[in-house]
């Protein structure tokens, strides 16, 4: 009975939505569908969040930082009923987002980027990614535009950015670009299918190949294009380029080597293709919400994921995505907007089924980016950037030591733990000298100790302390020299738990 | 020296316990202020100990312990006699050539997965990787079982850099995840173990011990603030994380990385080279009584110039596992330590165009030595031509199987895993391999 309500109401929804996508309603009808779902299992969101919180939650999620003194001044003394859908769209705003999400999109891309071994080829990708989003580029051009870049580009297009380390990350394989698009951009991991059919596979070790193919480049025969063939490894079989559903295509007439990639990216990122929109949107969920609606990210065809009422709402967010022309500030603006995602995390575990069900937000890890910038902010200090020439060596390093691929399951390190206890960042910081906070505050002759210590709790953890924390911190100022305990206390708060997560 | 590991724990939550009157005079701090390194004795340990050498990127087992001289597979390597009558081995490794005695050799290795991730998750995890369950590492499951809570050391350690990062304490958690020393950045074959030291393990510059200690007292009363609950792995992680990091400045855990303590001629013995420092590290781990040492060796991915490339990394691989064989037998360790010696498969035995090898996990070989296993002979055989496996085929889980059980862990034993479903220690398709037990 339940079941058929629901789809009668998908039915009524998405047409209402009309040509025309708006956050607003989008946000509104995500909010609808999960109090129906809280409902069905029995579950009590936790509480929306104070400002505080919430300003410090969606700044690390749109910008990748902290949010500094004044911007926490100003936005707590903000009394206008909608500031929060206000922040929202400033944030956004701000040149910081398009670098954010692009490190993102690299991340969930191309995650070999963070392995020692290809980390040199993060920074230009990063930037072709970010300035197709500053230019607001539509999801599916962005990814078309990836996947079918010229072979050989032209002496123009070489000095513009471009995405060609997908291609060098992947060796420039086949088997490993065939691999890496489809879990990318479909959420489909066909690593097993390389080798062998797998056990419960809805792939064959064929089809894997036959999509491999298509990153062969094609020759010319008689004026006419052909897509190249490929032999399976260890094997004496040989496949033409098939595309994963079986599904007809044409072969472009003018030729060019990368016809086959033209061939597939028209159909990964075609409106017909059913995981092409539900990977974004389910991928972009899960940086705002620290799990996807469907786990994992890169099983999108297993049958069990395409039932349910969380994969109803990833295929009816994915139609809106599509109806938006795959507009991701849209999305994005929805995503932020709903009620869902102003929960508390409250206390538990962030994998229980409350998590699940997105009646509470997780307690997420930081990424080494979220991590490096926000101990830049917290000391006063610009956040560093490369495209106006500052050196980035020490973020890189920072950031390669302070890897994480899912905030959601972050595990700290001895090591990472060492490094920010002992290591020479933190250790410089604590001190005034290279730490603008510190030594705007130690240098202020008006201001009182308490208010001291709600400057730097406004500046490290983005909000005021409690009594007892002015307590505790006035009892141990006591009994030290004034301007180190300062430096001691700065220590403190960036090796602690509120500091080091996203709550 | 394992029980003096364990002695009483002073992690910082107990100094915070303490006050701010008389902190430096007790707890971790003294220890750390003393300086005091306890040489170790072996024998009073209460568990075995297992060291896996890890030769990254899939060996040519074909060019190191079953060669095929007499077929056009075989290369241009020789066989040389080893100091079990029989058995022979590549000509370069002569040094392990006589240590044959203390080692076994499966010949019988036969697989399915020819992917470098998938063939580590398997390796490294002994399960083939299955939807949501994270499959800990057998690294994590052995720290499980033998890992005394209280001691300052891990319980499980990779040395030379991880190359699967995600290969950890899967559901087990993060507790059992790897301490790592050394940067994947280098080839552990290269370089002179430099970077085979624990950054960031002393105090910060220009702190006292006092105000060190007044320091981390602060932070435990600051962040007893945050109260997320109970629970909370990610919050759990971070606290759990600085603990050990605390913990493991003590002196006598910081001891136990200092290879400069070594004798210069042993270090020599061991080759000047990140991963034969590593090996002489895990020895240092495993007196110490750390159940699980890794220590890995990159560069096995011969699809090009392999017989130059096995050539050198068999010098490197010969020199530091024999060096690591002698000197546990010469200080009354080797039965108590199993020293595995692996990759996540084997190469083609056809020879490719570009005088490479490709992947091949068919038919390919490892190696099991110490740990008072029977030792001195061969499991297993490979066709003449080294494409098949003709005698006493082995997978992935009968190995773990064996290996966890020489080392006194009953693998059937089961841990709760993330998908709340209890999982054993080793498939329950794995056969022990009787012929070693």
């Amino acid at each position: 009975m339940r079941f058929t309500t629901l789809l009668f109401l998908i039915g009524l929804i998405v047409p209402s939505f009309g040509a025309e996508i708006h956050p607003q309603m989008l946000a509104e009808s995500i909010d609808k569908r999960l109090a129906e779902l809280w409902t069905k299992e029995g579950v009590t969101p936790s509480e929306i969040v104070d400002d505080a919180t919430f300003l410090r939650r969606v700044s690390l999620d749109l910008i990748g930082r902290i949010p500094t003194p004044s911007e926490v001044r100003d936005y707590l003394a903000d009394s206008s009923k909608d500031k929060r859908a206000k922040l929202i769209d400033k944030l956004m705003q701000n040149g910081g987002h398009q670098r954010h999400m692009a490190t993102f999109w690299r991340r969930s891309w191309i995650p070999q980027t963070d392995t020692n071994e290809f980390s040199r080829y993060t920074d230009d990708f990063e930037e072709w990614v970010a300035v197709r989003l500053q230019q607001k580029t539509p999801y599916n051009m962005l990814v078309n535009e990836l996947l079918t870049i010229p072979s050989q580009p032209s002496a123009s297009k070489l000095k513009s950015v471009s995405p060609i380390n997908f291609y060098i990350v992947n060796e420039n394989k086949a088997e490993n670009l065939a691999a890496s698009s489809s879990r990318a951009f479909l959420g489909i991991n066909l690593d097993c299918a390389q080798c062998h059919d797998h056990p419960f596979a809805r792939w064959t070790r064929d089809q894997f190949w036959q999509m491999a193919a298509f990153f062969v480049p094609s020759t010319i025969d008689g004026g006419k294009t052909t897509l190249a063939e490929l032999m399976i490894p260890n094997s004496n079989k040989t496949v033409a380029a098939e595309l994963l559903d079986g599904s007809k295509f044409i072969v472009p007439e003018k030729y060019a080597p990368e016809s086959g990639r033209v061939v597939l990216s028209s159909w990964i990122t075609g409106k017909n293709n059913p995981y092409f929109a539900r990977n974004a949107v389910n991928r972009l969920w899960s940086h705002f919400f620290g799990l996807a609606l469907v786990e994992p990210l890169d099983d999108l065809s297993s049958e069990v994921n395409t039932k349910g009422p969380q994969a109803d709402l990833l295929k009816e967010l994915s139609e809106a995505f599509v109806k938006s022309n795959y507009d991701l500030e849209i999305l994005t603006k929805a995503i932020t907007q709903t009620r869902a995602y102003q929960l508390s995390s409250g206390s538990g575990d962030s994998c229980t089924a409350e998590s699940r069900l997105f009646a509470r937000m997780p307690i997420r890890g930081l990424t080494g980016e979220q991590l490096y910038d926000s101990i830049q902010t917290a000391s006063g200090l610009p956040v560093e950037r490369g495209d106006v020439g500052q050196s980035l060596d020490a973020r890189r390093r920072f950031t390669s030591q302070f890897r994480v691929e899912r905030p959601i399951f972050t595990e700290r390190s001895i090591s990472q733990s060492l490094a920010l206890l002992n290591g020479r960042m933190t250790n410089l910081l604590t001190d005034p000298k290279n730490n603008p906070t510190l030594a705007g505050l130690i240098d202020s002759p008006f201001l009182e100790t308490q208010d001291k210590i709600e400057v730097l709790f406004l500046a490290v953890y983005g909000r005021k302390p409690t009594k007892k924390e002015t307590m505790i911190i006035m009892t141990y100022l006591e009994k030290s020299e004034c301007n180190k305990a300062f430096g001691d206390l700065f220590w403190a708060l960036i090796n602690s738990t509120e500091f080091n997560t996203n709550h | 020296m394992f029980n003096s590991l364990r002695y009483s724990r002073r992690d910082w939550l107990t100094i915070s316990m303490l006050g701010s009157t008389g902190i430096s005079q007790s707890g971790w701090l003294q220890s750390l202020a003393s300086d005091v390194t306890k040489k170790g004795t072996s024998g009073s340990r209460n568990h075995k100990s297992i060291i896996l050498l890890w030769l990254n990127g899939g060996p040519a087992t074909i060019d190191l312990w079953d060669l095929k001289t007499k077929h056009e597979n075989g290369g241009p390597f020789r066989e040389i006699e080893t100091s079990v009558n029989g058995i022979k081995i590549s000509e370069h490794l002569p040094n392990l050539a006589k240590h044959m005695k203390d080692m076994a050799i499966i010949r019988s290795m036969a697989t399915r997965e020819g992917d470098h991730r998938r063939a580590r998750i398997v390796g490294l995890t002994g399960y083939t990787p299955q939807g949501a369950i994270q499959f800990p590492a057998l690294g994590a499951l052995v720290a499980h079982e033998f890992h005394d809570p209280q001691a300052d050391l891990p319980g499980f350690v990779s040395v030379g850099g991880r190359v699967s990062e995600d290969i950890g304490g899967g559901f087990l958690g993060p507790k059992f995840s790897p301490f790592v020393v050394g940067s994947a950045a280098r080839r552990p074959s290269a370089g002179d173990a430099a970077d085979l030291f624990v950054p960031d393990l002393g105090k910060p510059e220009g702190v006292t011990s006092e105000e060190y200690t007044r320091r981390l007292n602060l932070l435990k009363k600051i962040d007893l603030e945050f109260n997320t609950g109970k629970g909370n792995k990610v919050v759990e992680t971070i606290r759990l994380a600085n603990d050990q990091a605390v913990r493991l400045m003590r002196p006598e855990a910081a001891g136990a990385f200092r290879l400069e303590d070594e004798k210069e001629n042993l270090r020599d013995t061991y080759g000047r080279n990140n991963f034969g420092q590593g090996c002489l590290l895990a020895r240092r781990l495993v007196e110490r009584g750390v159940p699980f040492v890794e220590v890995s060796l990159d560069g096995w991915d011969t699809h090009q110039d392999n017989f130059e490339r096995v050539k050198k990394l068999s010098t490197i691989l010969d020199t530091g596992f024999s060096a690591l064989l002698t000197d546990l037998k010469e200080r009354g360790m080797l039965d108590h330590t199993l020293v595995v010696c692996m990759g996540e498969f084997g190469r083609t035995p056809r020879i490719n165009g570009s005088k490479g090898r490709d992947h091949w996990s068919a038919s390919w070989s490892t190696v099991l030595a110490g740990g008072g296993l029977k030792t001195g002979q061969v499991i297993g055989k490979t066709s003449k031509d080294g494409t098949e496996v003709t005698s006493d085929p082995t997978r992935t889980p009968d190995l773990i199987a064996t290996i966890v059980k020489a080392v006194g862990i009953d693998p059937t034993k089961q841990n709760m895993s993330n998908v709340s479903r209890p999982i054993r220690i080793a498939d329950p398709s794995a056969k022990l391999i009787k012929e070693l037990l």
